[in-house]
């Protein structure tokens, strides 16, 4: 007999989570939780110049070469600019055009042109059902919409236009990324408000100068349906696209126990509530003087003492000259260097720029296996190339290292920038914790401090401790524990 | 057409009446694309007297033409000959504007 059965019998289906579309730009789809929702509109609004086409393009781009094949049509740069964007980065967009596995469609609006009744943008949507027809696509980058619309003064007609192209792309089931200039710009640019109701996931960019540095950012808006990281996440555009830094989870979540590192000193330890958090990011600033190499140090030789592996990247002194100074301050990195898990690598900033430094010091950083990075001093990037090159730097650094596990130690000798602030502020919201070193001479006294001005998940001290560097190391004089020197 | 050529035509260079060629670009029946039609059809019958071929594109059948073209707005005419040429989105209500792109004036 047949079988009877079950087939189709079972109860109710559970509810569906939403599917995603991997945008395949580093960083991004871990914080969309999977990637762009599928079928659906996702708008990437922001001002000029910060990313949005580079982001629209990047997505494109990855999923063609991923097999998605898609569309990208921009109405603020011809196709041809938008081919030599892509080749600028590394991307061979023709030929992805050539194997149809992608389509850049002219976008370019004749100036010129004469207005008589009514009109709407149908032509772009029998252009663009054709076109995804004809080559498969599911994924439809449209760039800079406002300047489509803009061919009309009327906001009430743009808006009609906006939901009956979302209303399309939604029955055509296409998985689509518009952008858009900023909201709100406040310079009386377009307003599109109404699009953030309409959309299922709306990417914020910003580009906005901290000290004297341009910075650029990403935050998730909203996403209709699924969980996101609310945070605002710094990116870069590297030579190869954009580069998005996740901000480590578990320093931010309480309930995960972080595996932390000593810092070789018992009362650093105490001040930073533990010790360095494994994988995370840490600053030493100061002036010149103030001992940011000795910490350093001292660090490097617990990590070896651990059994871990360092790699110390000087950009200020030789080898054999840091070597010699800290003996002379009772820190003797020799054993450490003997035994081979320590790596003292100078490198000159003048003599590459930031991009040959980046993958010198990634290199040096796989070939050497390295657990522990110090970057001594960090502040030395901007005398690489610009400041603009230097965020870049960071960030992109800072990427490679949190996901890899690398705990990493920068220092950064203030005062060098012109702003003091500069770096700190620039890459404050990729840093874990920040340990201020200063120093002022009252008399024939110099008086040394140290402050940890934050450290995520940790309970620091947030008073100044007084510390002398003696002959035996770096000595914390006012511990939390010995009640000297009150608040 | 017969040439009713009232001085209306801006003269070509060698001052022999270029025929004109409208390409006017529909999305189907909706609304704007049929009056866009009959707009045309009645400036073509009241004010162009001079020789004129119309070529129409539905861009709903033929999406390749208008991809060609750049044509996202519909309905939009091109006025393709004599040059410079022109183009005019809209569904050709404003008949002066028509008429303007195509260097005639409303006849009074």
């Amino acid at each position: 007999m047949t079988e009877t059965g079950a087939v189709g019998a079972g109860g109710p289906m559970p509810p569906k989570p939403i599917s995603k579309t991997q945008t395949h730009v580093t960083g991004l789809d871990e914080i969309l939780h999977g990637g762009l929702p599928t079928g659906r509109t996702t708008l990437v609004n922001g001002g000029p110049g910060s990313g949005k086409t580079v982001f629209g393009l990047e997505f494109i781009y990855r999923a063609a070469l991923d097999g998605e094949p898609g569309i990208f049509i921009s109405f603020e740069e011809d196709a041809d600019s938008i081919r030599r964007n892509g080749l600028s980065l590394g991307w061979d967009l023709p030929a992805l055009e050539e194997a149809g596995m992608l389509r850049i469609l002219d976008g370019q609006l004749d100036p010129a042109v004469i207005r008589s009744g009514d009109f709407d943008i149908n032509g772009l949507l029998a252009i663009l059902g054709g076109q995804a027809t004809a080559m498969g696509a599911q994924n439809v980058v449209i760039d800079a919409i406002d300047g489509l619309l803009r061919i009309s003064d009327d906001r009430r007609w743009e808006r009609e236009q906006l939901e009956m192209l979302h209303r399309w792309l939604l029955e055509r089931r296409l998985t689509a990324l518009l952008t858009a200039k900023a909201f709100n710009a406040g310079d009386g640019g377009q307003t599109y408000e109404f699009m953030e109701y309409m959309v299922d996931c709306i990417l914020k960019l910003d580009q906005r100068v901290d000290g004297q540095v341009s910075v650029r950012r990403l935050r998730i808006v909203k996403y209709r349906g699924s969980d996101f990281e609310r945070n605002e996440f710094p990116f870069a555009i590297s030579e190869s696209g954009i580069v998005l830094v996740p901000i480590s989870r578990p320093a931010l979540d309480h309930a995960y126990s972080p595996e932390i590192l000593s810092t070789g000193n018992d009362a650093m330890d105490e001040l930073l509530g533990g010790g360095l958090v494994k994988s995370s990011i840490t600053l030493l600033t100061g002036a010149s003087g103030t001992g940011k190499t000795s910490l350093a140090s001292t660090i490097a030789i617990e990590a070896h003492r651990r059994g871990q592996r360092v790699l110390y990247v000087q950009f200020e002194e030789s080898r054999p000259a840091m070597v010699g100074r800290m003996l002379s301050a009772g820190i003797d990195l020799r054993p450490a260097l003997e035994s081979g898990l320590l790596r003292i690598e100078a490198l000159m900033p003048e003599t590459l720029g930031v991009e040959e430094h980046l993958i010198q010091l990634l290199h040096l950083m796989r070939e050497h296996a390295a657990e522990v990075l110090i970057v001594d001093a960090v502040s030395a990037t901007v005398r690489m190339h610009t400041d603009e090159a230097a965020y870049d730097f960071l960030v992109r650094l800072a990427n490679a290292c949190r996901p890899a596990g690398v705990t990493l130690l920068m220092t950064n000798q203030s005062g060098e920038i012109p702003s003091d602030a500069g770096i700190v502020t620039m890459i404050s919201s990729l840093i874990d914790t920040v340990i201020r070193l200063e120093y002022r001479e009252e008399e024939d006294l110099v008086h040394r401090t140290l402050l940890v001005l934050k450290s995520r998940g940790m309970r620091h001290s947030s008073r100044r401790h007084r510390f002398l560097i003696t002959d035996h190391g770096i000595e914390i004089i006012d511990r939390p524990g010995d009640g000297a020197a009150g608040n | 057409m017969t040439a009713g050529n009232e001085g209306r035509l801006h003269p070509p260079a060698d001052g022999a009446a270029e025929p004109y060629r409208l390409h006017l670009f529909v999305a189907g029946d909706e609304t704007n694309s049929r009056r866009a039609r009959e707009n045309l059809a009645r400036i073509c019958k009241e004010y162009v007297h001079e020789p004129y071929q119309v070529e129409i594109t539905d861009v709903l059948e033929d999406y390749e033409v208008a991809l060609e073209m750049g044509i996202y707005v519909t309905p939009a005419l091109l006025i393709e000959a004599p040059v410079p040429g022109a183009a005019v989105f809209g569904n050709l209500s404003d008949v002066n504007k028509v008429l303007n792109a195509m260097g005639l004036e409303e006849s009074v």
